[in-house]
């Protein structure tokens, strides 16, 4: 952590309130927000999507766009109001004294233009010479640890990793030592160990040149191990501020405790806790308000929440908008959402018939980009998937954990026939299973569905709900059209949506209400086996709860195998009864989730668990990072694919030779030259929490 | 085609994007003029399509003959009304059918995707490499002077640009997750094709085919000009250009009434496929 | 790069560019300009400036259009003419005489002429040149229309006789044909050497553009009054009008009647107009359903205004036509008290009725698609939509109503016929049973035997009387619509005088042509 901020404000917001102009009426989107940021201090802002956040992040830079009004409120910088100043005079402001770092780096560099130029235009704007800037950009690449700075410079950016390309924006943002750093989500769309090293860059730049920064996010781990203070954003409305450590230890706001309590932590899982969804919807920004903010969703709501509560000091330093906040503080009022019964299973999921069975599966396709390619034989081949072998029993939920270019995804729609396997065979009851879709016939089809990642575009947009869940009944499920209506219904019911639903469109409904349907409709046909590639990586975290409840719950009823795939492993732990870890289309380490957080890891595995960030800022961590990305997948390295990057390389072995599968007690599988209890012998577990988590052990 | 409650809406909010810009504003109320002109000339034409006054022959615009008569008596102002008929017609029906048969071939050609696309789109590329009024005259060279070979002419010329147009929505859209997730729940190609993304490709349609029946109007008022596939006394109004050429000083009216009305409903139905182009720009990404 | 940078370089490689550009306007500037810089050879030389249609042949045995044929009339003579008045007067020949039986024709020919090479003319050339084109093998024109040249002879150097097969009323204006052009004996190449008797001398012929004469001084009719004539070619009437109003030509032949009119209220121009017997025929077929029922035919009569046709197609310019090829040019022949009933279109839809056309007689009408034709075709079918008849109009180019005898095949059509000296021509190819160009495949016997009297007796009175029963038959009971017979015009600049356009307009003579300065 930092060697802790000062006690002289640098940025005060006062009473902010900022809304957009958006059908004839203008919406709040920041609703008097009031916060410090002091010199030196790590200020994190917390929220949803909604919250208001990024429009708060936007307001300081004074970035907001044409259809944005400020409507009241100061920001002072060093004592003078931002908003009191003209276009001239804040581009003196830009870059000098405040800075911004965006989320996306791909749109935020000039394609055109090398990187060097780039970075030395930013400079000069100081009025440095073009050598002494062309130097000065060398120095920076070298200060947010690019390898080889002048390569970097010639480069443009698209010939750069996106990993690169934030550090990039980080040395653009830095340069001319700005007092103030504002960043917007600058990891997010980024893989877990290359997200870990950004933040440890971003640790150490804060250290060094004792900046401060404004940093927003929706992930609460990045937060945790970043911030010194954060405040929690909730519907344009600042809920909660406070010290980083007390606001994850001692939350003060039942909307804080809920984010909290909805989010998997590293070694919790589904047996032993259900995760506590917080309930309802955000409100939009047309609703009218009265009262609390949260109430509608509040487990501690009473009469007295009718009035709008105030941002109370509860304690020193730590800021609340609760009436209840001394109960809470005494813990006579539990501000947790209410807890769920378990699932239970039907069968041991380990014991089970089989339904799913991959042997050595392997998929390749070749890069075809112009006609001749694709009249040629010869072209290069991308390995996506190279030997997986799997079982999935029913009631069976397996987690497959990988990064970019892991292959987890294709391997997903080569299971499901959109994507043509290449090599092994796949048996589905038993049964050969075709690889392709064409070839499967209608009852196959309906023993196996698919929920996919993208939210937005797993519907038809001009189909009502009921037609979307209609049309596998009728197409799989063999029911009638008459027959169709009310089983419509029932499967509404069965994701918990009403069944007023039916005739709505897609764009009606929240992300998470979207992900329902698309289960809905999975489930139509009885699947044996439902495959989810990442269902919610793209939704809130507060809905993300309530949708794995959902999964775990329908799966546990209906016995069926579960595939579920994400980067996070901290969902997936949670989840999941086996996990299986893949990079470069191989299987490193499969072993039941009980065993996946403790030693012996693989070297990849122990990589990744070092990465994620705890939610916990005193929390402890091994600090174990990966040097350069992931190579492609047209180019392989050969014998273990991992011995590039590998922090527990041997030598010679690991390049020449296919490590072997050894087994572990319990039936799992480590990938690795390294013999068994040689790992368990140098490896201690990865993390450890300051506090007992509940539902891990 | 069943228009869903989410569609009724559109089309209103359509209409007022429509009727909110002063150039499409225009461009509407143009071409909805026209469109009465060709749907109820017959009513309002006060006189006939060959009716020839020989007393009144070389008549400047009066109470009478609105638009004044030509070298035969005959009134012009009905005949540039009833000719809004032919030329909307044709050029509406041809459009309509381009678009239906370019839309056919660009989503299965886009979807089926590989060496099937590449031929396709090779073949109508050689298509699209001659110039639309050089294709209109070989085809009709080729085939009889008659309505059908006209209507061939424009469904042959204006279907690869509604392909080319459709199969790039239909390339964007393909990979996405509904149209995967139809693929599982064994949907054939005909329901993949026209309810999952057809919808998409709505928007660049409804543009192309304005922006074609624009280009229609004119290959149809050209081709009378050039006196290829009508027959006088026909009033195409490209036909009355090219025969009141001559008649420049004896009969002036002649001559600019039906070249006006073939750049006023030009123009107008071009500013109706901008404000178009405007309202497909509203949409939300997804279902652009 | 900056943007400075980026934008200065873009500058510079424009440059060559604009002047590449530049360069093009320059020289395309100079080289028209170099074209108006003619007509300034020598001083006051007096040329007659005309514009007319580009020309496809020059062998007097095988020119057709007015183009070809003026050019030829200047180069070379005739042995006889026929003036304005579709009289015959003499021109290499200076006097004729007929034997008794009309079998033997003898000429007196101008003496001391020469070619332009220098040759003296002589009865020799003569007898060549009209050897030349009625030899049966040649495939000429004219190989036809002299079948009935028995033998020819020349009778020393100055005096000529045809010897005829059968007695021909109308062998002096035979012998006035359009490619009856006198060339010298033995002429290798009749396309090329412009080697003629006649009052011009071929300068230069540059064949797209022009041709260029001067006046033949020894020119045994006299000298012409102009120095020389220059002939451009255009393409496009329109543009050959524009060049007369802006003073860049003298005369222009061939105008439409839109063109006429609108020159007729110019500045600087005069006009010409000539009546001539040319027309158009509206024919059905006669010897095939619908045309075979008289009662039909009778229908289309009664169905067509020719007035109103005339006046309203040809504005009132030439004359109204009747049923017959035979117009009031031909005053000795022409007939005007020939009746045709009045327009009648209900007569006309009962007489439909009776023949069984109940609802509408459908019938295509095919014409050529310049000109008037869609004018007349729009007309009449105006007309006839009024006794019932529904006529759809199909206009086809010239090549293929003519080119692919379309013409001689159709039920109904519009066929356009040009003038001639004399009636029987369109009497013996038009409609005679059988005749090779009897499109409306009309045959009566009765007609026939008229015919064949007219075209061979010399006694004129009896042909008048055969002439006179001809265009009754034809107004009873023929298949032609001849709704006008019409003018063709021409316009020549202020400073031209003496110039009488003929209706044949090729023919025209300039000889006595002057300009005033």
């Amino acid at each position: 952590m930092t060697p802790g901020p000062s006690h002289i404000p640098l940025l005060e917001v006062e009473s902010l309130t900022v809304a957009y102009a958006g059908a004839g009426r203008l919406l709040d989107a920041v609703r008097e927000v009031s916060l410090i940021i002091h010199e030196g201090e790590t200020y994190g802002l917390v929220g949803e999507s909604g919250s208001g956040k990024t429009t708060l992040a936007l307001s300081v830079m004074r970035y907001l766009p044409r259809s944005a009004v400020i409507r009241q409120g100061r920001i002072l910088l060093g004592g003078s109001d931002l908003l009191a100043l003209d276009a001239k005079a804040m581009r003196t402001i830009w870059g000098q004294q405040i800075a911004f770092v965006p989320q996306d780096p791909y749109s935020s560099l000039n394609p055109s233009m090398r990187i060097g130029e780039q970075l030395s235009e930013a400079i000069r704007a100081d009025g440095i010479d073009r050598r002494a800037a062309r130097e000065r950009a060398l120095d920076l690449l070298a200060d947010v640890h690019l390898p080889d700075p002048p390569l970097i410079a010639e480069s443009y950016p698209h010939q750069i990793s996106g990993g690169m390309r934030q550090r990039v924006l980080i040395a653009m943002a830095v340069s001319r030592e700005p007092k103030l750093l504002v960043m917007d989500e600058p990891t997010t769309g980024l893989d877990t160990t290359t997200q870990a090293t950004i933040l440890d860059l971003i640790r150490d730049l804060i250290r060094k040149r004792r900046t401060s920064v404004l940093y927003v996010s929706h992930n609460l781990g990045v937060v945790a191990q970043v911030c010194d203070r954060v405040a929690v954003l909730y519907a344009g409305e600042l809920l909660e501020d406070a010290p980083a450590v007390r606001l994850y230890a001692r939350p003060l706001h039942p909307y804080t405790q809920g984010l909290l309590d909805s989010v998997p932590r590293l070694g919790q899982n589904k047996r032993r806790i259900s995760l506590r969804a917080v309930a309802g919807r955000p409100p939009s920004p047309g609703d009218t308000r009265s009262g609390c903010v949260f109430m509608a969703r509040c487990p501690l709501a009473i009469e007295l929440c009718k009035e709008a509560p105030a941002l109370i000091q509860a304690d020193k330093g730590h800021d609340t908008r609760c009436h209840r906040w001394k109960e809470i503080e005494s813990g006579s009022a539990d501000p947790r959402q209410p807890a769920r019964a378990k699932a239970g299973r039907v069968q041991s999921p380990v014991t089970g018939p089989e339904v799913l069975a991959l042997l050595d599966v392997e998929v390749h396709y070749p890069i075809r980009r112009s006609l001749a390619d694709m009249v040629s034989r010869r072209a290069r081949q991308v390995r996506a998937v190279n030997g997986v072998s799997l079982s999935i029993r029913r009631g069976l939920a397996l987690g497959l954990v990988g990064e970019s270019g892991s292959g987890k995804t294709t391997l997903a729609t080569a299971i499901m026939g959109l994507v043509e396997r290449t090599g092994g065979e796949m048996r589905l009851l038993g049964k050969l299973l075709p690889s392709r879709i064409a070839r499967r016939d209608a009852a196959t089809l309906a023993r196996m569905q698919m929920i996919f990642q993208d939210v937005d575009e797993s519907f038809v947009p001009t189909m009502s709900i009921a037609e979307i869940v209609r049309r596998p009944l009728i197409r799989l499920g063999g029911s009638r059209a008459d027959e169709a209506s009310p089983k419509v219904i029932g499967l509404l019911e069965a994701v918990h949506l009403p069944p007023e639903y039916a005739d709505r469109l897609p764009v009606q409904l929240s992300g998470g209400e979207r992900q329902r349907v698309a289960i809905a409709r999975a489930l139509a046909s009885k699947p044996d086996l439902l495959v989810a590639d990442e269902p919610v990586s793209s939704l809130d975290v507060s809905v993300q709860a309530s949708v794995l409840n959902l999964l775990n719950d329908i799966q546990a009823e209906r016995d069926s195998g579960l595939i579920f795939i994400s980067h996070d492993l901290a969902v997936i732990g949670y989840i999941s009864d086996v996990v299986a870890v893949i990079y470069l289309g191989r299987l490193m380490q499969v072993a039941p989730a009980d065993e996946v957080f403790d030693p012996p890891y693989h070297p990849y595995t122990e990589a990744l668990l070092s990465a994620i960030p705890l939610i916990d800022p005193k929390g402890l961590q091994e600090r174990i990072r990966l040097e350069g990305d992931t190579p492609s997948p047209v180019e392989i390295p050969s014998g273990c694919p991992f011995h590039t990057r590998c922090p527990r390389f041997l030598g010679e072995v690991c390049v020449t030779v296919d490590p072997p599968e050894q087994r572990t007690a319990s039936g799992g599988l480590i990938r690795c030259h390294i013999p068994l209890d040689a790992l368990q012998e140098a490896q201690r577990r990865v993390f450890h929490f300051s506090f007992p988590v509940e539902g891990s052990d | 085609m069943r228009v869903s409650p989410g569609g009724r809406r559109r089309v209103r909010q359509a209409l007022v994007i429509l009727f909110h810009q002063r150039a499409s504003a225009i461009g509407t109320s143009i071409t909805l003029v026209f469109v009465m002109a060709a749907l109820f000339g017959p009513l309002l034409a006060p006189y006939g399509l060959n009716q020839q006054f020989a007393s009144a022959t070389f008549q400047p615009p009066s109470p009478a003959h609105w638009f004044g008569t030509d070298e035969l008596g005959r009134d012009v102002f009905s005949r540039v009304l009833l000719g809004a008929r032919d030329i909307l017609a044709f050029a509406g029906l041809g459009t309509l059918l381009a678009v239906i048969l370019g839309a056919t071939v660009g989503l299965f050609s886009g979807y089926t995707g590989g060496l099937v696309d590449e031929i396709i789109m090779r073949a109508f590329d050689g298509l699209l490499s001659l110039p639309a009024m050089l294709l209109a005259l070989l085809l009709l060279a080729s085939l009889a002077t008659s309505d059908l070979s006209v209507i061939i002419v424009l469904v042959v010329v204006y279907t690869p640009i509604v392909a080319r147009v459709v199969r790039s929505v239909v390339l964007s859209v393909k990979d996405l997750a509904y149209v995967r997730a139809a693929q599982l729940q064994g949907e054939g190609l005909g329901w993949i094709l026209y309810r999952a993304i057809l919808p998409a490709t709505y928007p660049a349609l409804a543009v192309e085919g304005a922006l074609r029946f624009s280009y229609a109007i004119f290959l149809i008022a050209s081709l009378g000009f050039l006196g290829i596939g009508f027959q006088p006394p026909s009033a195409n109004w490209g036909m009355m250009v090219s025969d009141a050429r001559q008649l420049a000083t004896a009969a002036p009216w002649a001559l600019y009434f039906p070249a006006a009305a073939i750049a006023v409903v030009v123009v107008g139905v071009n500013l109706l496929a901008d404000g178009l182009k405007r309202i497909a720009q509203t949409l939300p990404e997804s279902q652009r | 790069m900056t943007t400075e940078a980026r934008s200065a370089r873009t500058v510079l490689r424009a440059i060559p560019g604009l002047l590449l550009s530049l360069a093009a306007v320059v020289v395309t500037a100079c080289a028209t300009g170099s074209s108006s810089a003619t007509n300034q050879a020598g001083p006051e030389k007096v040329v007659l400036r005309i514009g007319i249609q580009p020309i496809a042949q020059t062998d007097p045995a095988l020119i057709s259009s007015d183009s070809e044929v003026l050019i030829a009339n200047q180069v070379y003579d005739y042995l006889i003419d026929i003036d304005e008045n579709n009289q015959v007067v003499p021109r290499l020949a200076t006097g004729w005489s007929v034997s008794p039986d009309g079998l033997e024709y003898t000429f007196d020919l101008v003496q001391e002429v020469t070619f332009h090479d220098g040759s003296v003319f002589t009865a020799e050339d003569v007898v060549w040149t009209f050897d030349r084109l009625r030899d049966p093998a040649s495939g000429y024109p004219t190989a036809d229309l002299y079948s009935g040249i028995t033998d020819i002879r020349a009778d020393g150097d100055h005096q000529v006789t045809f010897s005829l097969s059968k007695t021909n009323p109308f062998f002096l204006f035979d012998l006035a044909d359009n490619h009856a052009l006198v060339l010298s004996a033995g002429t290798a190449f009749p396309d090329r050497g412009f080697n003629g008797t006649g009052p011009f001398k071929v300068a230069e012929y540059v064949p797209p553009d022009r041709i260029v004469m001067e006046a033949n001084e020894d020119y045994f009719g006299g000298a012409p009054n102009v120095d020389g004539l220059k002939i451009i070619f255009y393409a496009n009437t329109d543009s050959a009008v524009e060049a007369l109003l802006g003073g860049q030509l003298d005369f222009v032949m061939g105008l439409s009647t839109p063109q006429y009119d609108s020159l007729r209220q110019a500045e600087g121009v005069q006009t010409q107009i000539v009546e001539t017997n040319g027309f158009d025929a509206v024919r059905l077929r006669m010897d095939r359903s619908p045309g075979n029922d008289p009662r039909v035919i009778k229908a289309l009569n009664l169905a067509t205004d020719r007035q109103s046709l005339f006046e309203v197609v040809q504005r009132g310019y030439g004359s109204v036509g009747g049923s017959s090829p035979i117009g009031p040019v031909y005053a000795d022949y022409y007939d005007p008290t020939v009746e045709l009933p009045a327009r009648d279109p209900q007569a006309a839809r009962k007489l439909l009725e009776e023949a069984g056309f109940k609802d509408a007689l459908k019938l295509d009408m095919y014409m050529l698609n310049t000109g008037n034709y869609p004018d007349l075709g729009a007309a009449l079918k105006a007309q006839w939509a009024e006794a019932g008849i529904d006529v759809a109009l199909q206009l086809v180019p010239e090549g293929v109503y003519y080119g692919e005898g379309k013409w001689l095949d159709v039920d109904l059509g519009i066929t356009g016929w040009a003038h001639r000296p004399y009636p029987q021509f369109y009497l013996d190819v038009m409609l005679v049973c059988g005749a090779k160009w009897n499109e409306s495949h009309f045959c009566d016997p009765e007609f026939d035997r008229l015919a064949s009297l007219a075209g061979s007796t010399l006694d004129l009175q009896a042909r008048v009387e055969a002439y006179k029963e001809i265009q009754r038959i034809l107004a009873e009971r023929g298949p032609l619509i001849v709704p006008y017979f019409f003018a063709r015009f021409g316009a020549t600049s202020d400073r031209v005088q003496g110039l009488k356009l003929k209706p044949f307009p090729g023919r025209t003579d300039f000889r006595n042509v002057s300009l005033s300065p």
